[in-house]
């Protein structure tokens, strides 16, 4: 890294001095990086970008660079279905998954590179200096990259002690200038992520801490809002809909922290966007499901699968202009508006009666009777019980599952993350139960619907009864697996650990 | 991954040249590849201007790991790293003589480089001995240019019978034509006469000013007059090992 200030060919000049320098070559390269609104790819150590001619995926950790010659897509959001086959489209989906790659920013980045010389006219080290131009707005970064020649490392020294002297300061590795083209857009990496967390003090009060948890909640909407608008991937619209149940289940469960009418007001206004949302994420949830039908089916029945998917888009794209419609209503604008003024200017207004109670009072009394519900509610499915009760069970371990959420900084970090881990495999096993028969529920109404008679809509009525007769298998299995997954969690380990934790009281 | 070695038993054939000029296109391939200077003499080390190691010797590659990747130079060619030879190489064979299973010796010290490198090129010295024995027991493949004289024919043959002796497939043995003389008709004979014969690459590098003077200018040839018919030389033969390896 350059300071500002430095002037570039008066430090060349010296090193010229010091050290044989050989000019190679000069150039331009733009490059377009890009990455999931929630990094995937930077979480996991990799920076992607278009050099204009090809896809270029850097690994961090070992500077190792695959490239994949191909286009740039010119939709708003890439995915790597829009990519050749290629080893590095494979790494791509499988670390996306549902996720569309945005660009973060453009560089144009100009390198001199120079070969250092020893007395044999050997290259020791190679030196490369890169201005880079992230535009816009016109901001400038100078980085000088060195690379080592193996077996010469004590060039390499000599060389960084040199550059030092110049208050050059060496970057942690030769993508510093990412981290500064991310900023000057405005962004900061790893500054979204789906899973919720907020550190609240121990001390806190009832009121303080939801309002905290509300107002980060609102922020997540916010967020996902302009995603949803442009309709860049599924999982905006699948954020902002957990954000809203999130707030839905605060409302509810952490109750009388907030005033009375303000929240019978507001469980009522997100109910309304929890409902206009919920057609078109039913429909995203059928088409994610596209690649997963055509492996579930032999191969001669994937044609009638065809006019499925696109009625299903068809279908899409109708609930989805609806959506945006709402999304830009008044009435929509103001419920965000309002609920913010309640949350930062209510004061007084908005205090429940137990808006003074620590939240760690509150949060382990609702957490324990949450558990014991679950627990009995569990406790009397047995194999012949309807599968509702399931459905139920799974509503309550969701809620169970936010409340933790909400206060886990309040308790111990260990425990904590295991009492998650326990109601996850429970929460994974009544989730597939319950996607499986939404998924049978939506593919008998779409058969019975169909008229007969044509030869396309025979062929879709094979295919999706051969996914009915496949699905209706897999959705015994779980149902079966359903019961030694509630014995572990219902289990006297995992009872002790709730009693430890969350017993209001309790000196810790 | 594979490992080649540049061998005759006749020195001044064009072996050195081979090692280096082939070397280096495999790097421009993108692979990773390792250019091993087993001969004392250090012409291949020289050809890269790298000078050896003072703390390198014979004891220090037989003893392989650390001992010889500290020793490894990288090139002015990205992809392409040289591991020097040493003026004291020239008493190998007494030092592997003492040793257990001296006959496996290098293809030990070379284990681990093979997960480093994609591809491995050994310059072999110009000899029969048990550092040839050892060489041939670690490559996947012998790449002998030769020219073409009723004595290299014969050199030829010994370094079968050789491989038969000491149990090694003959099939891991690529001959060309190296320092071919169009003028010469016997060359011409020669070549006519073994192109039939089933380890013999249809790939020839004529005798030519340009490689010649790799020794003045300390270069592949594809690098200094990149547009000669020297490069292009080297790059047809390497075309044409690499597609005789992928057949296995």
């Amino acid at each position: 890294m350059l300071p500002d200030s430095l002037d570039l060919d008066t430090l060349l000049e010296d090193l010229g001095q010091e050290f044989v320098l050989r000019p190679g070559r000069a150039g331009l390269l733009q490059t377009t990086w890009f990455d999931s609104f929630d990094w995937r790819l930077y979480k996991r150590g990799h920076l992607l970008c278009h050099d204009g001619d090809a896809w270029r995926l850097i690994n961090r950790k070992n500077s190792r660079l695959s490239r994949q010659p191909g286009d740039l897509p010119r939709s708003r959001a890439v995915f790597p279905r829009d990519l050749p086959p290629s080893e590095l489209r494979g790494f791509l989906e499988s670390t996306l998954a549902m996720r569309g790659l945005l660009p973060l920013f453009t560089d144009s980045m100009r390198p001199s590179a120079f070969a250092v010389k020893n007395r044999d006219d050997k290259t020791v080290v190679y030196l490369t200096v890169e201005e880079h131009n992230f535009s816009p707005p016109d901001d400038l970064y100078r980085v000088i990259r060195l690379e080592r020649v193996r077996g010469y490392g004590n060039f390499l020294e000599r060389l960084e002690r040199f550059l030092e002297t110049y208050g050059v300061r060496l970057a942690a590795d030769g993508f510093s200038f990412f981290e500064r083209g991310v900023a000057s857009r405005g962004r900061q990496p790893l500054d979204y992520s789906s899973r919720f967390h907020i550190d609240l003090e121990p001390e806190i009060s009832g009121h303080r801490a939801m309002t905290d948890i509300y107002l980060h909640l609102l922020e997540s909407m916010r967020r996902n809002e302009p995603g949803i608008l442009e309709d860049l991937d599924s999982e905006f619209l699948h954020d902002f809909r957990v954000a809203v149940r999130r707030t839905r289940t605060g409302l509810a469960q952490v109750k009388k922290v907030l005033s009375a009418p303000v929240t019978k007001e507001f469980k009522e206004k997100f109910a309304w966007l929890g409902t206009i949302t919920g057609p078109t994420r039913d429909l995203d949830v059928y088409l994610l499901h596209e690649q997963d039908y055509r492996s579930r089916l032999p191969a001669t029945l994937h044609d009638g699968l065809e006019p499925f998917f696109s009625e299903i888009r068809r279908r899409r794209a109708v609930e989805y202009r609806k959506l945006v419609g709402l999304l830009r209503s008044e009435k929509y604008k103001t419920i965000l508006l309002s609920w913010q003024e309640v949350l930062e200017k209510g004061g007084a207004f908005s205090l429940g009666v137990k808006g003074e109670t620590p939240a760690m009072e509150l949060s382990g009394r609702i957490i324990l009777r949450k558990y014991r519900e679950i627990i009995r509610a569990g406790g009397a499915i047995g194999p012949r019980s309807p599968d509702e009760d399931l459905h139920r069970l799974r509503i309550q371990c969701k809620k169970l599952r936010y409340v933790l959420e909400f206060f886990a900084s309040l308790y111990p970090d260990r425990e904590m993350r295991r009492v998650i881990k326990e109601l996850k495999r429970l929460q994974d096993n009544l989730g597939t139960f319950n996607d499986l028969s939404v998924q049978q529920e939506m593919l008998r109404d779409f058969l019975g619907a169909l008229r007969p008679g044509s030869r396309k809509n025979q062929k879709m009525a094979a295919a999706l009864g051969g996914l009915l007769t496949n699905l209706f298998h897999e959705h015994h299995r779980v149902r079966q697996d359903f019961s030694a997954r509630f014995l572990e969690f219902a289990g006297p380990e995992n009872r002790v650990l709730y009693k430890e934790l969350f017993k209001v009281g309790k000196v810790r | 991954m594979s490992v080649i070695a540049v061998y005759n038993i006749k020195g001044g054939v064009g072996k050195t040249a081979t090692a280096v000029n082939l070397s280096y296109l495999s790097a421009v391939g993108g692979e990773k590849t390792l250019l091993c200077d087993m001969d004392p003499q250090g012409s291949s080390t020289y050809y890269f201007r790298i000078r050896p190691d003072r703390k390198f010797n014979t004891k220090k590659l037989l003893r392989g790991g650390r001992h010889v990747d500290r020793s490894i130079r990288g090139t002015d060619f990205p992809g392409l790293d040289l591991l020097p030879a040493d003026f004291s190489y020239r008493n190998i064979d007494i030092a592997l003589d003492d040793m257990k299973k001296s006959r496996r010796r290098i293809s030990r010290v070379l284990k681990p480089l093979r997960k480093e490198y994609d591809r491995i090129f050994i310059d072999c010295p110009p000899n029969i001995t048990l550092l040839s024995e050892n060489i041939f027991y670690a490559a996947d493949y012998i790449l002998v240019p030769l020219v073409p004289t009723t004595l290299s024919h014969l050199a030829l043959q010994q370094l079968f019978r050789f491989l038969e002796e000491i149990g090694e497939k003959r099939s891991k043995v690529m001959v060309f034509f190296s320092m071919v003389e169009k003028r010469k008709k016997m060359h011409w004979q020669l070549m006519r006469q073994l192109i039939r014969t089933k380890n013999v690459l249809p790939a020839l590098v004529p005798y030519l000013a340009d490689i010649e003077k790799m020794g003045l200018y300390r270069e592949p040839v594809n690098v200094t007059v990149p547009h000669s018919m020297a490069a292009a030389a080297y790059k047809d033969l390497w075309k044409v090992v690499v597609k005789r390896m992928k057949k296995g």
